[in-house]
């Protein structure tokens, strides 16, 4: 006789059989006895490895097999239909999402498409960095310059790793993130609330959010929710995308970075996102924010913007610097069509030869 | 083109420098062939197409070639058939080692022939749009910085931004007069871009050039006026670190620190008879007139008016029983002329910035000569600066 038992998915291996079966192991291809099982059951996460588990250890058990093998299912259940939209681009509509700016020369790197540059709404950005450049700082100070530019603007800070005292501390340190709505995520954990505050924050109407950071509320969903990590990251990630799309709100997402210093997220998050922007040290051990993807960006994409973090906590750009590398950029593109130039002119010198001229004899 | 070039100017003279600027093209090896007679008559061979040179393109192919100079240079000089021959084995041996490597040639606008041909990853030149768009960069950046005169020569397509910083520099030790103002040069060689140090002599408006000492960027006190500054390539970085290397020898005044030195020993050493001779024949070769007789009116005005150390020299030493024609350069070197070296740079600088009546091409050059002179100062010292240590 079959007994219920082992682990989740033996356990409903087993069940199936005896109630499919009887008290026997049903004999045949294993492929077909799964499609049978899968077919009833699409969504039981039963593998061909479990199955074949399954049924060696009903064998162990001395469970007699069935006389008659199992066939395939002659006809698969066909999968109901999905309806989807096909439009043309020219008939969609299009918010007319908002343009944040911080006055300061930040705004140029994160779009140049005015004049003032800026960050769009309806965007997510993931800003990554090496521990200690200083990537909640710049991005707070972002945040607080948004609000001193426009006092309607709705922002949030959203802190997964820091307490109440952390962020005390901090603030010591970083007097700009004293005007910056912040909500700390930490003390929703205990209660396993955190999983509805951060949706509810996210499906509200705010402008700016700044999620610091991503990997820290995968890991925190996966610990409260008992999410595997795929889940946890494709519903965050998701949940960031629907406010940016639908609510037309910019979102900062801090991810990390490996030991090695490269992208830590997955490769849908990555697509999945308008702009990457990164934060490093060079080799001198300067500060730097580079964009490195930005499908709102326009052309400066790929350029260093140097900063500094003064004795106050503010962040300092050094714009000098930038419009200079930009200068030497402009020298360069025009050295390389200056000499594209001078060969077309070398071969303009040398076309016709001149008439008193022979053809040379000559030895190669 | 003396005096200060204001930017308005400069805007003006951009499209003419611009033509002038030898063009360049990067060709595989094989495509070059040689004739017998190619040297005879100056013409090589291009992709099949008959292609001009210059006298001095078969030298620069066969010091590509790695063919002996010495070699070369008799053979040349005798239009020797031989030479012919050994080219066209040298460009197949070089065939044979570099399969098809690409060579560039470079051609003069002006003469409408090739006038060098090298290595491609050895020519460090940038244009000469690229050069002027650096230029007026530097004029933006610092108002206090004009461009003092341009020189070229359209022959070689050599073009020379002589730069300098508006304050005016005194050197009592020198003479009371003796006020400077201090910059650099941004020169287009033939096959590489750099800056070199450069100095104007208020007093009588002589410019020179001279390469800017280390010690003016370093504070390193063995200084020498060798160094200069190479722009590798038009890349951004490389753009910015030659620009970053003019600003470092800005924020010193461009003035290398043993200038004061130098030039109070080049003022109390006489010049030697050779260096004397050899400055004035360059200014001589550079006098062009096609009246034979003029052409000596000329040479001699050069000699007598500029370099009467020259004559001086030269008549003491007959006068003592000797026939200076036959001494060595060596010997010259020990000979004192009756100019300062100080003098005969002056003498240098002045035709190289002046008007001076006599008729010189590409005079700019002694500017350069000068400046060589002048920096001979800094590391052996002048041939008769230490004549006294004979005496020990």
């Amino acid at each position: 006789m079959i007994e219920i038992k082992g682990g989740r998915t033996e356990q409903f291996i087993r069940g199936w059989i005896k109630t499919e079966f009887g008290d026997v192991i049903p004999t045949g291809k294993i492929k077909d006895v799964l499609d049978r099982l899968l077919t009833q059951h699409p969504d039981s996460g039963v593998s061909y490895s479990s199955l074949n588990g399954t049924l060696k250890k009903l064998e162990a058990d001395g469970i007699p097999f069935a006389t008659e093998a199992v066939t395939a299912p002659k006809e698969k259940i066909a999968p109901a239909p999905i309806k989807f939209e096909v439009s043309r681009v020219e008939d969609m509509t299009f918010p007319d999402y908002q343009l944040h700016t911080t006055g300061k020369m930040l705004d140029l790197l994160l779009s140049d498409h005015e004049a003032s540059g800026g960050l769009y709404g309806g965007t997510v950005n993931i800003v990554i960095g090496e521990s200690g450049v200083g990537k909640s700082t710049v991005l707070l100070d972002l945040l607080s310059s948004v609000q001193t530019k426009n006092k309607k603007a709705k922002i949030l800070y959203i802190s997964s790793e820091m307490t109440k005292n952390d962020i005390g501390f901090y603030y010591k340190k970083t007097p700009a993130i004293g005007r910056v709505p912040t909500l700390l995520l930490m003390n929703y954990v205990e209660d396993g609330t955190m999983t509805s505050v951060l949706a509810q924050a996210f499906n509200d109407d705010y402008d700016i959010i700044l999620l610091d950071s991503y990997q820290d509320v995968v890991v925190k969903l996966m610990e409260v929710e008992g999410w595997k990590s795929k889940r946890a990251e494709s519903w965050l990630t998701g949940m960031m995308v629907r406010a940016a799309e639908e609510n037309g709100c910019a979102i900062l997402a801090i991810q990390h970075m490996t030991k090695g210093g490269t992208y830590v997220g997955s490769t849908y998050l990555k697509h999945a996102t308008q702009a990457m922007i990164e934060l490093r040290f060079d080799l001198s051990g300067q500060r730097y924010v580079e964009v490195l993807k930005n499908r709102r960006g326009g052309s400066n994409t790929g350029k260093r913007l140097y900063y500094n973090l003064d004795a106050a906590g503010d962040v300092v750009y050094d714009e000098a610097r930038f419009r200079n590398a930009d200068e030497m950029r402009k020298i360069e593109k025009a050295e390389v069509a200056s000499k594209q130039d001078l060969t077309a002119r070398f071969d303009a010198l040398f076309q016709e030869p001149k008439k008193e001229e022979e053809p040379v004899q000559t030895d190669k | 083109m003396a005096g200060t070039i204001d930017i308005t100017q400069f805007q003006k003279m951009r499209d003419a420098l611009i033509a002038s600027d030898t063009v360049t093209k990067e060709v595989p090896l094989s495509s070059i062939g040689i004739s017998a007679d190619s040297i005879k008559r100056n013409i090589i061979e291009v992709g099949g197409k008959p292609v001009a040179v210059s006298q001095g393109f078969f030298m620069k192919l066969a010091t590509l070639l790695n063919m002996s100079a010495a070699m070369t240079n008799q053979f040349l000089k005798n239009e020797d058939g031989k030479i012919a021959v050994a080219l066209m084995n040298g460009l197949k041996d070089y065939r044979s080692a570099h399969g098809s490597a690409n060579v560039l040639l470079v051609a003069s606008s002006e003469s409408k022939s090739v006038v060098d041909v090298c290595d491609p990853k050895k020519f460090k030149r940038l244009s000469n749009s690229g050069v002027l768009d650096i230029a007026e960069r530097i004029l933006n950046e610092s108002k206090l910085i004009t461009i003092e005169s341009i020189d070229t020569n359209p022959q070689t397509g050599r073009m020379v931004i002589n730069m300098l910083n508006n304050e005016e520099i005194g050197f009592p030790e020198a003479g009371k007069d003796e006020f400077f103002k201090f910059g650099f040069s941004l020169v287009q060689a033939m096959r590489s871009t750099y800056s070199e140090g450069y100095n104007s002599r208020l007093v009588c408006s002589n410019g020179m050039r001279a390469s800017l000492g280390s010690g003016s960027i370093g504070g390193n006190s063995k200084i020498a006026f060798t160094e200069t500054f190479h722009l590798a390539s038009g890349k951004a970085n490389d753009v910015q670190a030659f620009l970053q290397n003019i600003e470092k020898a800005r924020s010193q005044g461009f003035v290398p620190p043993a200038f004061n030195t130098v030039l109070t020993s080049a003022m109390h050493t006489p010049a030697s008879l050779l260096e004397v001779e050899h400055s004035m024949k360059m200014a001589q070769r550079l006098v062009v007139e096609d009246n034979p007789d003029m052409k000596k009116l000329y040479t001699d005005a050069v000699r007598h008016k500029y370099f009467d150390g020259y004559s001086d020299a030269m008549a003491r030493a007959t006068r003592a029983g000797h026939d200076p024609s036959t001494f060595s350069d060596r010997q010259k070197a020990m000979i004192r002329s009756g100019q300062s070296v100080w003098e005969v740079v002056n003498s240098l600088t002045y035709l190289g910035s002046n008007n001076s009546g006599i008729p010189l091409s590409n005079k700019h050059d002694l500017k350069h000569h000068a400046g060589v002179l002048f920096g001979k100062g800094t590391q052996d010292g002048f041939d008769c600066q230490n004549s006294g240590l004979a005496n020990l």
